[in-house]
């Protein structure tokens, strides 16, 4: 086995065990914005990884290329169909889009960088 | 078989949790189990081109990418007050 | 101008896809980059996504790898503790302060467009929408932080 198939290994794994990390999240939360999280590591680290394990294997391909493309279009949709999806959500909640005066009393500053 | 095959093999696995959730869960909670199996099916097709080494299922996998998107956004849309 | 980076970028994505440099292939990429682009073009002129982004906000781009990384370990162990103890995983609402969050131009909506998708690149939250009035955004976040999650690319 050489460093390239470890490095391809490796990113498969990091590839599919965020997916199924998505998947068995889904499950385990009843609330739907608590699910629309779970939806995220499988669009984000796992389209990264698997074009990063088919670039190790085929650099400079045809089969390298496209997989960046579709990765970057995952990057891309990702993030704004969790976001279209959870405002959906709440629209339909209440009829339209709002922020309830109750939610403003706790409106918080952002400071420094921090997650 | 190979090593990609198995991890498309291992990926399509978790299209099942996300069966369970469209099936029972509530219709917001289906959407977002739709689009988590419109990723796995897209990842799935490039493990398996790869795996292959079928250049044209990379080409599957791009249009599914984006027209999973595109299906998506307009279930999003549709829910507001429609569905 | 705008017509001919669209054709460019179009004509240069249909190269890379067709991975040919046959004469048929890019007189037919020259054809299909200029309907995108004529497409593209029209949809500039009618100001349907006016979109204007700062070149300062691709500042943004390196703090992402770790916080996509660090937030799906959070996530991982949240699971775990659930799967194990029992935990319950209960995602809760934040309201931000988002200055400046009103107007239509294209500057403000690239801001709020790109701090949508900044607010969800990261699994451990996502950004719901935003109140011009009185200018805060609506945040969903799964492990709480002490700090309310950085969406702003301008700050």
């Amino acid at each position: 086995m050489s460093v390239g198939d470890v490095a391809v290994a490796a990113l498969l794994v990091l590839g599919v065990g965020s997916v199924l990390l998505g998947a068995a999240g889904l499950l385990a939360t009843r609330d739907p914005y608590d699910q629309l999280h779970f939806t995220g590591p499988g669009t984000v680290i796992g389209p990264i990884a698997i074009a990063a394990a088919v670039l190790v294997e085929e650099p400079l391909s045809s089969a390298g290329i496209k997989s960046v493309l579709v990765a970057l279009v995952m990057l891309t949709t990702g993030p704004v169909l969790i976001h279209a999806t959870a405002r959906a959500a709440r629209v339909r909640e209440r009829g339209r889009w709002v922020v309830l005066s109750e939610e403003l009393e706790q409106k918080e500053h952002p400071s420094s960088r921090s997650r | 078989m190979n090593v990609w095959l198995i991890a498309a093999t291992v990926v399509l696995v978790g299209i099942l949790p996300c069966l369970w959730v469209a099936m029972r869960g509530t219709i917001v909670s289906a959407l977002a189990a739709l689009e988590l199996a419109s990723t796995i099916t897209t990842l799935a097709l490039v493990l398996i081109a790869q795996g292959l080494h079928r250049d044209p299922f990379f080409d599957l996998a791009l249009v599914s990418a984006v027209l999973s998107f595109a299906g998506a956004l307009a279930f999003a849309r549709f829910l507001e007050r429609w569905v | 101008m705008f017509w001919l980076a669209w054709w460019a970028i179009a004509l240069g994505l249909w190269m890379l896809l067709v991975f040919k440099t046959e004469l048929a292939e890019m007189v037919a990429g020259a054809v299909a980059a200029a309907l995108a682009a004529t497409g593209a073009e029209l949809v500039r002129l009618h100001g349907y996504a006016p979109f204007s982004p700062e070149l300062r906000w691709w500042r943004e781009l390196p703090r992402l790898p770790r916080e996509v990384l660090t937030d799906t370990w959070r996530m991982l162990r949240l699971l775990i503790l659930h799967f194990a103890r029992g935990e319950p995983i209960e995602g809760r609402f934040r309201i931000v302060h988002f200055e400046g969050c009103a107007g239509d131009d294209p500057r403000r909506q690239a801001r709020r467009a790109v701090a949508t998708w900044l607010g969800a690149i990261s699994p451990n939250a996502y950004v719901l929408g935003f109140d011009e009035k009185k200018d805060v955004a609506v945040v969903h976040q799964l492990v709480p932080s002490e700090l309310p999650p950085e969406i702003d690319p301008s700050a």
